[in-house]
């Protein structure tokens, strides 16, 4: 309003009372009037804006988030200009934070969108959305107001897996299996003639009946696959020249094997030493469970995680593998392969567990580890990059 | 703008020579304005002081010079041309007579300001090509400061035209002078500021605007449009107000004090009457009934409110008047001490030097006891008033349960609400009569202590031998009330309607035995 207005002001004062002149007086209650209104305006008209953003809070990698600002003015002051600021992460919007100025009338209502391109997996703050306005003559200032941050969470990739060939030893489940000793009662494929020695159970009387001399029934063997997936995001497992790709490369691969798993209609659970950021810390082991809800927690969590210096590996999985039903397949996803790992597994195995090792980026000793894990009985896989898990995909 | 203020100095010279007729040198200062902002606009790629510059401007003086008397001729007619043509001969110096140099002066200083104005606006624009190339080059214009600076020169050539104006409108100072006093002068000045604010949406707008294309922000299209709407709105909702607050009063800031003051003292001497109405009226009736008519407290009825000092020279409603007044010194004090505040909180030098000063210390103090006091009288005020309407609402509640009580019809009950309805009935008889059901009292309980007051009631009454005592009959009704009370109110099979008759015979019964048992004995 320029640095001599309130001196000017004092001016008119003084003459207003020295010479009692009515368009002084006049003058005078035009320009504090027009100070006082536009100060009035400016805030009074920002506090009546409401605004709602609409979304999806949760997207797949490669997908178009639409993002729709409703601003309503609820008020009677209209808003002669306003300025829309919203922060958006780089990773799904490159063009800088999201920026319009617009005007609204009274009591009326518009709709801003922008699109999110889900480039990269994560946790994403969207916003603050800031709102700036003021007065046509610019007496009373910009006026701010923040809206609070909203997140989107984009999942990780899937490859989608046909046939992934895990160890299990866990009997009774729905997969079937050529091990005669998972010969599960409720699945009846055939009969044959009665032998001596076959339980009495097993006599199919009915076919009995019809054919006139006693039939048993067999039934075919089946596993239930149930499974854990240890994924090791301890930066110091991983080289410094890899610490991006590699790890992110083992969340695809658990992402990827996670949803075949929950496809074949199994359970399969997560456990991670990586750093959870809504948490602070590693997210809470998520036992096995089936369901496409409980695969969406767990791409969630795989969305979020992030790669911190924590705790070994070998650490977790001594702790999480009594929490394991016998005959849980661990499915272990590291970048470093070393003798507590080893020492680790191998006790989950005496425990009743089945290992299978995924060792994944560039590794200088994996035919050592091949050697080391063929000793104890462990398969282990190297993917170096997606293209290795196209032998799943057959 | 520029033409208001040229009419502020046309009218100055028309009061010094009488009969003068300057409106000509209005009309041709505005456009040597506007003929300023033009050429502004092709100088400032000239440089000075080089020969261009130089060349360019000098021709621009001469053709000024030459169009101003061009415009006198215009006015006065050829025939004035001719015969100063002639005094030319004898005399060059004559072209430049005591008009012509008067023009030449305002001429000069408007087209001064016009340059001045027109450097500022053209910083201003949002060209897009010179916003590019700011954005290429990174140097850009401050904006803010060169609007900052136009709203500065705005101002002060308006207190030159106020200060010019109001002084010359004052008698004394015209006559000092030596000229007629101004009577006009008033709505060129109004209209300068009026038209200021409109400077200032447009420059603000410009600003804006320039700000949002070098930070690549897109803009809605009809901002503009929208923007210049509500500035008019805006200035014309000021102009307004402004307009209507008033500017004359008829009593003086003393005088309109002490009769805010009057007013107050008479509304609250009004409260403290009405709350002493009922006692004063007690206090008389005692005293009539006492036979001392004369030493009652007469009753003034209601307070006048102040008698208003009729001021002179007013209208024929002097409340009008008052009230104008002291809307006038509510305004013209508010106004004031706005001004002060804020320009003690722009000028930070100037209020620590206001704050060291030792008055001002008291009167902080002062302040802040004041707006303690003031607080807790709220506070205080505010817990009273709560508190009264908090019981009188629950005295309303209970009224109203109370009235609905005596609206049942007891044809619409059924036999079960009829019993607990008399048994309710007698429980209230007998709390009017000095017998109320404790809280933790069972029925039963009640009943034998009413039994038992009714027989110590019978006894008492018996020894004055005034009154039939309740007789077994009564007593008995009270158990047996009480009795299908504790049936109808907890037993769930079906009471019928002689059980809900017999209720109402013993009720008929207990109240005469509370009636006849606790009547008061007065001896006439």
């Amino acid at each position: 309003m320029g640095k001599y207005f309130f001196l000017f002001l004092m001016v008119l004062v003084v003459v207003a009372i020295a010479t009692k002149e009515s368009f002084v007086l006049t003058l005078l209650y035009l320009l504090v009037g027009t100070f006082l209104l536009g100060r009035w305006w400016g805030r009074g008209a920002l506090k009546a804006v409401s605004i709602q953003r609409n979304y999806l809070g949760h997207a797949f990698l490669g997908e178009k988030v639409r993002v729709s600002l409703r601003l309503r003015n609820t008020g009677w002051l209209p808003l002669a200009w306003l300025r829309v600021r919203e922060s958006l992460p780089v990773e799904l919007f490159s063009s800088g934070p999201y920026q319009r100025v617009v005007t609204a009338s009274p009591k009326s209502e518009m709709s801003l969108e922008y699109w999110l391109d889900c480039r990269k997996r994560g946790y994403y703050p969207l916003g603050p959305l800031d709102l700036f306005s003021g007065d046509v003559l610019g007496v009373g200032g910009t006026h701010w107001r923040s809206e609070p941050v909203e997140f989107i969470t984009v999942y990780p990739k899937i490859i989608p897996l046909r046939q992934v060939k895990l160890p299990s030893q866990a009997p009774l489940g729905t997969l079937r299996h050529n091990q005669p000793v998972f010969e599960d009662p409720s699945r009846v494929w055939g009969k044959r003639d009665y032998i001596a020695g076959d339980s009495l159970r097993r006599v199919d009387w009915k076919s009995s009946a019809n054919a006139g001399r006693l039939q048993v029934k067999l039934f075919e063997p089946s596993i239930a696959l149930e499974t854990a997936i240890f994924l090791n995001l301890n930066a110091k497992d991983y080289e410094m020249r890899t610490r991006y790709d590699v790890p992110e490369l083992a969340i695809v691969v658990a992402a990827s094997l996670a949803s075949w798993v929950i496809g074949v209609r199994q359970a399969v659970g997560l456990v991670t030493n990586g750093v959870d950021p809504l948490l602070g810390a590693a997210p809470p082991p998520m036992p096995p469970r089936r369901g496409r809800g409980h695969l969406l927690r767990l791409l969630e969590t795989l969305a979020r995680v992030q790669v911190e210096e924590t705790f070994p590996l070998a650490d977790l999985l001594q702790r999480e593998s009594h929490s394991l039903a016998w005959g849980t397949t661990l499915i272990v996803i590291t970048n470093r392969i070393d003798e507590d790992l080893f020492d680790g597994l191998f006790g989950a195995r005496r425990a009743g567990l089945n290992a299978f090792l995924i060792q994944c980026g560039p590794t200088i000793n994996f035919d050592q580890v091949r050697r080391r894990a063929g000793f104890f009985g462990f398969p282990v896989h190297q993917v170096l990059d997606e293209r290795d898990l196209d032998i799943w995909r057959k | 703008m520029m033409a208001c203020l040229v009419t502020s100095l046309v009218q100055i010279g028309e009061a010094v020579i009488t009969g003068w007729d300057g409106t000509y040198l209005v009309i041709f200062a505005f456009l040597a304005t506007l003929e300023a902002m033009y050429s502004q606009r092709i100088a400032r790629k000239l440089l000075f002081p080089e020969s261009d510059w130089l060349l360019y401007r000098g021709t621009e003086g001469v053709v000024l010079l030459v169009a101003l008397k061009l415009a006198y001729y215009i006015e006065y007619g050829p025939g004035r041309f001719f015969a100063e043509l002639r005094l030319w001969q004898q005399n060059f110096w004559a072209f430049f007579d005591n008009e012509y140099v008067f023009g030449i002066v305002i001429v000069a200083l408007i087209w001064f300001f016009g340059s001045r104005f027109s450097g500022e606006l053209l910083a201003l624009e949002t060209d897009e090509s010179a916003l590019r190339i700011e954005q290429e080059t990174g140097v850009y214009e401050q904006r803010e400061q060169v609007r900052s600076s136009l709203v500065d020169m705005v101002l002060s050539i308006g207190v030159a035209m106020i200060l010019l104006t109001s002084t010359l409108r004052v008698d004394a100072v015209a006559e000092w002078v030596r000229i007629a006093p101004l009577r006009a002068g008033v709505y060129n000045v109004l209209a300068y500021f009026l038209l200021g604010l409109v400077l200032l949406s447009m420059t603000q707008f410009n600003m804006m605007r320039s700000r949002w294309i070098l930070e690549h922000i897109p803009v809605g299209k009809d901002i503009a449009v929208r923007w210049f709407f509500y500035g008019f709105v805006f200035i014309a909702l000021v102009a307004v107000f402004a307009s209507l607050l008033p500017t004359q009063y008829s009593v003086g800031l003393l005088g309109a004090l002490n009769f805010a003051i009057s007013i107050l003292v008479g509304l609250l001497n009004f409260l403290v009457w009405l709350l002493m109405l009922p006692l004063l009226l007690l206090f008389n009736l005692l005293m009539r009934l006492l036979g001392r008519s004369d030493s009652s407290i007469p009753l003034e009825g209601v307070r006048q409110l102040p008698e208003m000092v009729a001021p002179p020279e007013t209208t024929s409603i002097p409340w009008l008047d008052m009230l104008r007044s002291l809307l006038f010194w509510i305004v013209f004090l508010g106004a004031i001490g706005f001004s002060l505040y804020y320009y003690l909180r722009e000028r930070d030098d100037v209020l620590q030097a206001v704050r060291r000063l030792r008055i001002a210390g008291w009167l902080a103090k002062l302040w802040v006891w004041f707006r303690g006091a003031w607080r807790g009288m709220n506070r205080q005020i505010g817990a009273a008033v709560d508190s009264g309407w908090q019981r009188l609402r629950a005295r309303l509640g209970r009224r109203r349960l109370e009235q609905a009580w005596q609206y049942v019809n007891l044809r619409r009950l059924s036999p079960r609400q009829r019993v607990l309805f008399y048994y309710l009935a007698m429980v209230r008889r007998g709390q009017e009569t000095g017998l109320p059901r404790k809280p933790g009292q069972t029925p039963y309980e009640y009943s034998q202590a009413l039994t038992e007051a009714l027989s110590v009631g019978h006894a008492e009454q018996t020894r004055q031998d005034e009154f039939v005592p309740p007789g077994p009959e009564e007593l008995q009704a009270v158990s047996g009330m009480t009795e299908r009370f504790v049936e109808a109110r907890y037993s769930l099979h079906e009471v019928d309607e002689q059980q809900a008759g017999v209720v109402k015979r013993y009720w008929e019964r207990i109240r005469r035995a509370l009636r006849s048992a606790f009547r008061p004995n007065v001896k006439e």
